[in-house]
């Protein structure tokens, strides 16, 4: 992956002047026939010129704001200074040369071949006059001035030719195509990945909206750290005025108006509220991504040597970002199709086959207990079977629609569908079972409700198979990242925590907590034993 | 005298279940078919008192059989017995005057409840549905026409470009519509809705 240049364009152009501004006054200090006019003047204005150059480096190092704020002043000075030296100074001793190419090279670097022939222009016009108007003479040598004229020129055509053909401040810079495929992991995280690269950024955001969609997509990379969530439905996307570099802190944000012309604007005012609050880092660049089905923004942070050159690149880095990501979009789609197919497949077989076999055992049961022989005790357990079959048919049914939808079950079904469970677990086992949620709001995961019923399952099994209970009570909480189910037993306990040892998950519980990448702790005392599990929870809308 | 029901169902194990749940009351089982089409021809055929039908069948929906049955005239009573309703055919099936609606994991005496309220002309459905419903009604309005023939070409996996040229329309005009269908459906996505489009009787043509 190509990263950015060494040194951005800023710090090359106020580096080279600063140079050349010394090695200009070494050069004629060192002279003695130096400076031909204006002795006193030129080793002041010399002099003024280093401290300047030295200012403007020392400014613009580290700061965008202040390159993008200084360069046509400074632009306009070196001209200023440049024409100058040109009379002041003759002879081969005289830089007036490098100086020249200096001028019009940072002009090609910073704007375009318009800037560039203007400046040259604007030099070889002022040059000519001030030859005209001064004639032969001592001062204005023929044969040094028709030279010098031809010498500028030369040179303005070749670098007014450079600024035309599109100088890049990074040639190499770019996403390197890469075989057409899907790509290992999240293709969104290696979408972002693989621009950060482009731009050295230790940081990178990605919010991406489908645009008929509803969900925006965040992703985050952070050097090793990577995820992707879904931000809460109705959200809006924030929208972005164009590619910009900002530092909030400082109220700047910088956009190009234009070639040639920079727009200074307030971040606080430019950028909104929603964009601000995904950002980690006070200061970065900004480009927003759109393509035919899909639109979004990149925010890159931590940027080594975040520099005005960001912004002439952005817009080929969101060209090329685009194609990425839309063939990220294109391979998820794929993928997310073949997996909701999937299940749709396996949840109309569990439709098709076991709930219409429950409902019309249902059916065959709610028959015989209208039957005249079903009195008694018959009667009853055949309303009790029943019951069971209507529940675990229940049970099913709401497996089956998360396995249709994919959606997260909210957590107040959650808790009926366990209570209900609770319930069923009740008649099985003889005991008295029920279930409690403390939390009013939240949601999990398919995943996780169908650990939560296997887990609940097993828990009360082992409890009145092993503990001898009448009493379980399982309670359930949505913490921040986790979903606490604690499952308390009036049970016999755990030998081992009786003699002192330490007590040893259950297997049949701890195999599945720990595929779900949860834990599972047991406390045991004398009439209370409580198995306390967390799954974790991924953030759901 | 005993109210004639056609049992429609593509499940045997629920026809000869409910056949056996009515015998000794005051509904027979006059015929039944196991999809909907059968089911179309069984009507003229058996010309039952009441319908009961299953959604989900091999060749249509129940729902098709309920609206070929509206646009007929034919105004006879019909009650859903289904294992789950999604919102779009509840909010369709009221609009069409579907008459009870009985859910398979519920207590089956309910069905029962529910051919007696029918047969006394009054509406009878199964407690979570009339609560669904009514939020519903609140809410959702059915698909139109052309947003049913827009899911239906989504269905069959062409773009908003392709629709739009389909349809005469433009694309933002695609993109509007497409959002209006996700509100309605409560999908989130175009691979959920072509996915789940089969489902609520609007699969590829």
């Amino acid at each position: 992956m190509a990263a950015g240049p060494l040194q951005p364009s800023g710090r090359v152009i106020a580096g080279g002047r600063l140079l050349l501004a010394s090695l200009f006054l070494i050069a004629v200090w060192a002279d003695s026939s130096q400076p031909t006019h204006w002795n006193a003047g030129v080793y002041a204005l010399l002099a003024a010129y280093v401290a300047w150059s030295l200012a403007v480096t020392l400014l613009v190092w580290n700061d965008w704001w202040q390159d993008a704020r200084l360069a046509a002043p400074a632009h306009v000075i070196d001209v200023a200074v440049f024409m100058t030296m040109l009379y002041a100074t003759q002879g081969y001793t005289s830089p007036y040369f490098t100086f020249f190419i200096f001028i019009l090279l940072a002009a090609a670097i910073r704007w375009g071949w318009r800037e560039t022939a203007v400046t040259a222009g604007a030099i070889i016009a002022i040059y000519l006059a001030a030859g005209l108007m001064l004639g032969p003479s001592p001062e204005i040598e023929v044969q040094d001035f028709i030279v010098r004229t031809g010498h500028l020129l030369i040179i303005s055509a070749i670098l007014i030719w450079f600024g035309a053909n599109q100088w890049a401040a990074w040639p190499r810079l770019g996403i390197p195509e890469e075989p057409h495929g899907p790509v290992a992991g999240d293709p969104f995280i290696a979408s972002l990945r693989a621009g950060m690269a482009a731009v050295d950024a230790r940081r990178g955001i990605l919010l991406w909206r489908e645009s008929v969609g509803q969900e925006i997509d965040l992703v985050r990379v952070a050097g090793e750290d990577a995820s992707r969530t879904a931000v809460s439905r109705g959200r809006s996307l924030p929208r972005l005025p164009g590619n910009c570099l900002f530092r909030l802190d400082k109220d700047r944000l910088l956009m190009r108006a234009d070639a040639s012309r920079w727009r200074f604007l307030g971040a606080a005012e430019t950028l909104p509220a929603e964009f601000r609050e995904h950002l980690d880092r006070a200061e970065g660049l900004a480009i927003p991504i759109a393509t035919g089905a899909a639109e979004g923004y990149v925010v890159f942070q931590e940027v080594r040597a975040l520099s005005t050159d960001h912004l002439d690149f952005a817009p080929r880095l969101a060209r090329d970002m685009a194609v990425r990501l839309q063939e990220a979009e294109l391979f998820a789609a794929v993928e997310e199709r073949s997996m909701a197919k999937a299940r749709v497949a396996v949840a109309r077989d569990l439709h098709d086959s076991v709930v219409q076999f429950l409902a019309g055992l249902g059916f065959r049961l709610e028959a015989l207990k209208r039957s005249p022989a079903a009195v008694g005790e018959l009667g009853d357990n055949l309303a009790e079977l029943k019951d069971t079959v209507m529940t675990e048919q229940r049970q099913l049914r709401a497996f089956i629609k998360g396995l249709r939808t994919g959606k997260p079950i909210s957590l107040n079904d959650l808790t009926r569908d366990c209570a209900s469970l609770c319930a069923l677990l009740s008649r099985q086992w003889n005991i008295d079972c029920a279930c409690a949620c403390k939390s009013e709001t939240g949601w999990v995961p398919l995943r996780t409700q169908l650990d939560v019923h296997h887990l609940v399952r097993e828990a009360v099994a082992n409890a009145v198979r092993h503990g001898g209970a009448k009493q379980v009570r399982v309670a359930m909480q949505r913490e921040e990242k986790h979903l606490s189910l604690t499952v308390t037993d009036d049970g016999q306990g755990f030998a081992a925590a009786a003699e002192g040892r330490e007590i040893a998950p259950p297997a049949s519980l701890n195999g599945r907590v720990r595929e779900a990448g949860g834990t599972l702790k047991v406390r045991s005392e004398a009439g209370e034993t409580a198995v306390v599990i967390r799954l974790p929870v991924e953030d759901a809308p | 005298m005993t109210t004639r029901i056609l049992l429609v169902d593509d499940h045997p194990m629920i026809r000869s279940a409910v056949a056996m749940l009515l015998e000794g009351s005051d509904f027979s089982v006059a015929g039944s078919a196991g999809s909907a089409g059968s089911a179309i021809a069984a009507i003229g055929d058996i010309d039952p008192d009441m319908v009961v039908l299953d959604l989900a069948m091999p060749g249509g929906s129940g729902l098709d059989v309920l609206r070929r049955l509206r646009e007929q005239g034919d105004r006879r009573p019909v009650i859903i017995l289904t294992a789950g309703i999604d919102d779009y055919p509840l909010t369709e099936a009221v609009s069409l005057g579907v008459n009870g609606i009985v859910m398979k994991n519920n207590d089956p005496a309910w069905l029962l409840d529910c051919l007696k309220a029918v047969q006394a002309g009054k509406r009878w459905f199964d407690p979570d549905v009339e609560a669904r419903s009514n939020e519903l009604a609140n809410l959702r309005s059915p698909l139109t026409q052309r947003e049913r023939k827009l899911v239906m070409l989504v269905a069959r996996g062409l773009r908003n470009r392709d629709i739009a040229a389909e349809l005469g329309i433009t694309e933002g005009t695609v993109k509007v519509y497409l959002h209006a269908i996700f509100e309605k459906l409560g999908v989130a996505n175009r691979t959920e809705l072509a996915v789940r489009a089969a489902e609520v009787g609007l699969g590829p043509e």
